[in-house]
């Protein structure tokens, strides 16, 4: 089994490099197609987390008057209570409000800018389900107390719609780089089949098995399709880089940064596409000849 | 040991083989002749599962070829050792590796295979030329590379699809003496599809000739004609 391997991947190798600029080609454009289709999912991932950020939709937030006691407060969380939808009220005090928000926007450095806390005391209010918001957020800005009111399900719908589009517009995309890329794996490929024909038939002619005289130009495929994938990744890492901090200053107020476990996915997903582009590149463009035969 | 039952073959509506019966018995040389086009290679590639048969069947050590499934096809060849005009000879394999490598790919442990290629060699007579790469060789020289390459595996059968086509008179009467040796040491069957009369007749072996796609004549001591 050991020795199959190894005997696969140096005819593999081998044939790599005797195929000079085809291979060149192949690995190019896997690279620039797996780079695009990674574009793409870091956009999706960052989208997708951006819908999060943006509260969840059945959130409404109420901010207070500065002027409010300790003891309307009290009356207005019984009064809340008591609009029809409402399922869970928080209170956030204005100092919790201001750590969060500069927790998460710690590269504002709000504190060279500011010396107080500008934000305000507010509740959280969870409604049901989405057709009581309207209803709950209009009678919420009618109560006393009440400076403000919002909530970001519009927002969060626009934004799904959205995600939805870009979702649809992306498969599309992404089904016709991966046909093309494929094609020009099995191309390249061919070409080395065809320059082996006379080696193919002699093995098949030996009696070797099917897989036997398969499996090197399927490894073939392979390593270009990982060696595509892997440079693609490299680039992704350090473009990724440089967007962010870009991005960060453009729109400070955006939550543009994934973590580290939803990156490593992106570049997972790459790698494996890459591997399954050339494991099918390889397997197609020998599989014809093998037929033909 | 071999035997085409009833076989038909048509190729774009044109009859290639047109009902054709003949078995040959183990150890036995046979000479297939005919002219071009009279389907003598298309019925050899049917012994070694290259072709179909339109209709009728081949049977090869009483297994019936043309049922084989595709993965059995393997087994099948490795019994079998096939010779071509052109020879077939990778150019950038040294002869040793040229017959090394009809072993290679059936994953056989590299003692046995060094053994195998230093015995066949030996046998053509081309043991002191081992490192030579084809194109430093006589067409001669090629065509015992690829006798030995074919008969590396010790296969029970020896098919020779014009093996002298290429070559002068007096090569070829090597290379048939080569393939008589074979027969006689070895006992392997062997059948050659050839043009050459002078070596047809003066060999005096089994002749069978095929003219528009049938048997015209089957003689055990024949000459070409």
């Amino acid at each position: 089994m050991f020795g199959r391997l190894v005997y696969f991947s140096r005819e593999a190798w081998q044939s790599v490099s005797r195929g000079g600029i085809m291979s060149f080609i192949a690995t190019s454009t896997i690279t620039v197609s797996l780079f695009i289709f990674g574009v793409f999912l870091l956009v999706f991932f960052n989208l997708y987390n951006l819908l999060g950020s943006l509260n969840t939709r059945l959130d409404i937030m109420a901010y207070l008057s500065e002027t409010i006691s300790k003891n309307d407060i009290d009356l207005l969380h019984m009064s809340i209570a008591q609009i029809a939808g409402v399922k869970r009220i928080e209170f956030v005090a204005k100092e919790t409000a201001w750590m969060q928000f500069k927790e998460n926007y710690n590269n504002l450095r709000l504190d060279e800018f500011l010396d107080s806390n500008p934000l305000p005391d507010a509740f959280k209010i969870e409604v049901q389900d989405l057709s009581y918001i309207h209803l709950a957020a209009n009678k919420l800005n009618m109560l006393d107390g009440i400076e403000d009111v919002s909530y970001g399900g519009d927002l969060a719908e626009r934004m799904a719609a959205l995600i939805k589009v870009m979702t649809l517009a992306g498969a599309v995309i992404i089904f016709l780089l991966v046909s093309s890329t494929l094609m020009i794996v099995v191309n390249t490929i061919r070409l080395t089949v065809i320059a082996r024909e006379n080696e193919i038939n002699i093995m098949s002619l030996v009696g070797a098995s099917r897989s036997f005289i398969k499996y090197p130009f399927i490894m073939e495929g392979m390593l270009i399709g990982l060696t595509g994938a892997l440079l693609s990744i490299l680039g992704l890492k350090a473009g990724y880089n440089i967007a962010v901090l870009n991005l960060e200053r453009l729109m400070p107020f955006m939550p543009i940064n994934l973590n580290s476990r939803e990156l490593n996915l992106v570049y997972l997903i790459i790698l494996l596409t890459g591997v399954a582009l050339g494991w099918l590149g390889g397997y197609f463009s020998v599989s014809k000849t093998l037929r033909s035969e | 040991m071999i035997r085409a039952d009833k076989i038909y073959k048509l190729y774009n509506d044109n009859v290639i083989l047109n009902n054709i019966n003949v078995q040959v018995e183990k150890s036995e040389f046979v000479f297939l002749v005919g002219q071009n086009g009279a389907g003598k290679s298309t019925l050899l590639k049917m012994i070694y599962r290259d072709v179909l048969p339109t209709k009728g069947e081949v049977f090869v050590n009483n297994v019936n070829v043309t049922r084989l499934k595709r993965r059995s096809i393997p087994l099948l060849r490795r019994s079998i050792g096939v010779v071509f005009q052109d020879y077939k000879l990778l150019k950038y394999k040294t002869v040793a590796e040229n017959v090394a490598f009809a072993l290679e790919v059936l994953e056989k442990d590299p003692k046995f295979i060094k053994r195998q290629v230093l015995q066949v060699l030996d046998l053509v007579g081309l043991l002191k030329k081992k490192d030579e790469k084809p194109s430093a060789l006589s067409g001669g020289e090629q065509q015992k590379v690829s006798i030995a390459r074919a008969l590396v595996n010790n296969p029970q059968i020896l098919i020779a699809d014009e093996p002298t086509g290429n070559l002068d008179p007096d090569t070829s009467w090597e290379v048939m003496q080569l393939l008589d040796k074979i027969n006689e040491q070895r006992k392997t069957t062997v059948l050659v599809a050839t043009h050459d009369k002078a070596i047809v007749d003066s060999m005096r072996k089994r002749v069978v000739e095929i003219s528009g796609g049938r048997i015209l004549r089957d003689e055990i001591l024949g000459g070409y004609r």
